[in-house]
């Protein structure tokens, strides 16, 4: 089963 | 002082890779993946994840677009531009190296 592609993103946060 | 820096631009033949002071670490709080630099912490989505994996500083952009194909229901066409984008703005931000 291959996963769907979505566009690469990071969201930045801020142990 | 100003200290210039010539801007890296992406290409197929581009060998990425982490930087020594960026690195992916699991969260088990969250069950997630962050990447994590001295200064911030960003939490990416699968398929950024998969990317940044696969910066190993051996193989090229169009290396790692042909793996990611065999992961996901996309071309290798229609995932180079994505892929080629998000390493751009992240070589930018200085978190991947070219």
């Amino acid at each position: 089963m291959k996963k769907s592609w979505k566009k690469p993103a990071m969201c930045q946060v801020a142990r | 002082m100003m200290i210039e820096r010539q801007r890296a631009i992406v290409s197929g033949q581009s060998v990425p890779r982490l930087p020594r002071h960026v690195r992916i670490q699991f969260d088990p709080v969250r069950q997630a993946h962050a990447v994590l630099s001295p200064e911030k912490v960003f939490w990416p989505n699968e398929a950024s994840l998969d990317i940044l994996k696969l910066c190993d500083g051996r193989r090229t952009v169009d290396e790692i677009t042909e793996d990611l194909a065999r992961d996901y229901d996309a071309s290798p066409q229609e995932m180079a531009g994505d892929v080629a984008a998000f390493l751009q703005e992240w070589a930018d931000k200085l978190l991947v190296r070219l």
